[in-house]
């Protein structure tokens, strides 16, 4: 096992990776930049190196002053967290070059899966259902073809893309016109990378994913689904393990698919596999594979019983996957709230400010994963998470009393934050039931006037 | 592969507090503290994570030319030289060769008075 990870992250993931490093008795060394020094993560840390200035590219994406750190202090392994250098191919292969493990899977597996246009194609040959969609296109003209042939709503993607950035959904040609540049420029922004492809878009559909795991000795494990329907702009705000709506052997069909898709890639550590999933015909897309841990991990660790960070690091270290298929059980609910420094009342635009009062609750059935102190500075530089809040019960009527017990007694104060926003979306009717869809906060749902409260 | 960094460029900040690393007492006997408060100085800070390599015998009370290069931080890749922007007396030397360093940490206090 290590001596030693540097973790290149900031935030809640950044103290989940040195809090499991700790319990493994595992020294850690945390990046930082020149605003984050007070922060949680760093303070909690063995040591600790300022890398750069504020904005990211300077110092969460500063490559050469990360290796820098990992081998100034002698760190054996990086952890990346999610996000910044979590998907980027030629970092794994740097830090190799500098002896330094990179915890994650190989630059070939990121390759492979980080292009989603790729990707796609490796499912197909693979037999894995997606829907209709093309290569990557270039002119307006082929996204319009595809419009005639296989009819509206379209997605537009981005062949990079990731977090719902260059998405968008084109229900006419005129719509496909204006959005078809916008996505591109978007993508080109986010990723550097304007390549965009073409999908059918699935209405209704649920968003499931599979966490899947696999070590270099072949082994290959999933650890059952993620319910991410409840989003906002292809943002997640709430998850769930498990979905209501997936029978026993529905959850069997595609861990099953999402088994094969990571050994179609040869991939190593934890990975989730995305599908849309249509409740009507019962049928899985492929959407895409995260090469990473995922934000929402914590409700798949209270349902399963495991730790996946842990895990990553005794994978990354060589070890053997300390489950087998068979030995892997799931007991009881988890929910997952993603509470941000937005303002819901404002279109979700970010809240920065410094935090001046605040309780995060506990008692049975509750974990908050959360860089927050009393006095922290919520900076306008990076994502605007600020707490996961993950309740676990019996049940889901359990786990959902719970959260709403707990979103009640929470305090943050200093910035505005979306915990009211969700403490809404909890009794709403359609939620209650489980009808929810990936664009069920858009249509059915309102910031102010919550549809369907019974 | 490379590695990619922008040239490192010297920070110089006038009428600066002490350096909050490493503590005030460092700063005495030479400079009390409220002296170097009030004093027109410019720290010279690392724009780079890396080992710090006194490249020139510096000494406190120096005269430093405006170009004169005072040292340098080695980083996995590169090497990237500190270079006074202006002239004034070398006050303080806050690392000593060999020391790893991080980004923004102060290195060397100048006058900024040339």
């Amino acid at each position: 096992m290590f001596k030693k990870v540097l973790v290149a992250n900031r935030g809640e993931i950044a103290l989940r990776v040195i809090r499991a490093c700790k319990e493994m008795g595992i020294a850690t060394v945390a990046i930082h930049s020149d605003v984050d020094r007070e922060t949680l993560p760093v303070l909690a840390a063995d040591e600790r190196v300022c890398v750069g200035p504020a904005p990211a590219s300077k110092s969460y994406l500063n490559i050469p002053q990360i290796l820098s750190a990992a081998v100034l202090t002698e760190a054996e392994a990086i952890h990346p967290g999610y996000g910044f250098l979590a998907e980027r191919a030629e970092f794994v292969e740097i830090c190799a070059e500098h002896g330094v493990t990179f915890i994650g899977p190989s630059a070939h597996s990121i390759r492979m899966m980080g292009d989603k246009a790729v990707a796609r194609k490796t499912m197909i040959e693979n037999g894995v259902p997606v829907l209709p969609g093309t290569e990557d296109i270039s002119d307006l003209q082929a996204a319009r073809d595809f419009g005639e042939q296989h009819g509206y709503p379209l997605m537009i993607k981005a062949a990079a893309g990731g977090g719902g950035k260059g998405m968008r959904v084109a229900h006419d040609p005129s719509e496909l016109e204006r959005l078809f540049e916008q996505a591109r420029s978007e993508a080109e922004a986010a990723f550097g990378d304007g390549r965009i492809y073409i999908e059918k878009f699935l209405a209704r559909a649920r968003h499931i994913e599979f966490q899947v795991f696999a070590d270099r000795h072949g082994n290959v494990v999933h650890l059952g689904e993620r319910d991410c329907s409840v989003q906002r702009r292809n943002q997640k705000l709430i998850e769930e393990c498990p979905s209501i709506v997936l029978p026993e052997e529905k959850r069997a069909e595609g861990g099953h698919i999402a088994v094969e898709a990571a050994r179609a890639c040869n991939y190593e550590g934890a990975g989730t596999v995305e599908f849309l999933y249509d409740e009507k015909t019962q049928q899985f897309y492929f959407l895409e594979m995260n090469t990473r841990i995922q934000v929402e991990h914590p409700v798949t660790e209270e349902v399963w019983g495991v730790d996946l960070v842990k895990e990553q690091l005794r994978v990354a270290a060589g070890e053997r996957l300390s489950w087998s298929q068979d030995s892997l059980k799931m007991a009881g609910h988890a929910i997952e709230c993603r509470i941000n420094a937005e303002k819901p009342d404002e279109g979700f635009t970010p809240s920065v400010g410094t935090i001046s009062r605040l309780h995060l609750p506990g008692g049975p059935g509750v974990r908050i994963d959360s860089y927050l102190t009393s006095g922290s500075k919520v900076q306008p530089f990076y994502d605007s998470l600020l707490a996961k809040v993950i309740t676990y019960g019996a049940d889901r009527d359990e786990a959902l009393a719970r959260m709403r017990r707990v979103l009640d007694e929470m305090i943050v104060e200093g910035v505005s934050t979306t915990a009211d926003f969700h403490r809404r979306l909890l009794d709403n009717a359609y939620f209650l039931r489980g009808e929810i869809h990936t664009t069920f906060v858009e249509t059915e749902f309102r910031a102010n006037t919550p549809v369907g409260v019974s | 592969m490379s590695l990619e960094t922008e040239d490192v460029s010297l920070t110089l900040k006038a009428k600066v507090a002490p350096p909050a690393p490493p503590a005030p007492e460092k700063l005495a006997p030479e400079a009390q503290t409220d002296e170097v408060e009030e004093a027109d100085v410019a720290l010279i800070r690392s724009q780079d994570v890396g080992i710090f390599r006194s490249t020139v015998k510096l000494a406190t009370g120096s005269e430093i030319s405006k170009g004169q290069k005072l040292g340098a931080v080695e980083s996995v890749s590169l090497q990237h030289d500190l270079v006074a922007d202006r002239a004034g007396t070398l006050l303080e030397i806050l690392a000593a060769d060999g020391d790893p360093v991080e980004y923004g940490q102060p290195l060397l206090v100048l006058s900024a008075g040339g």
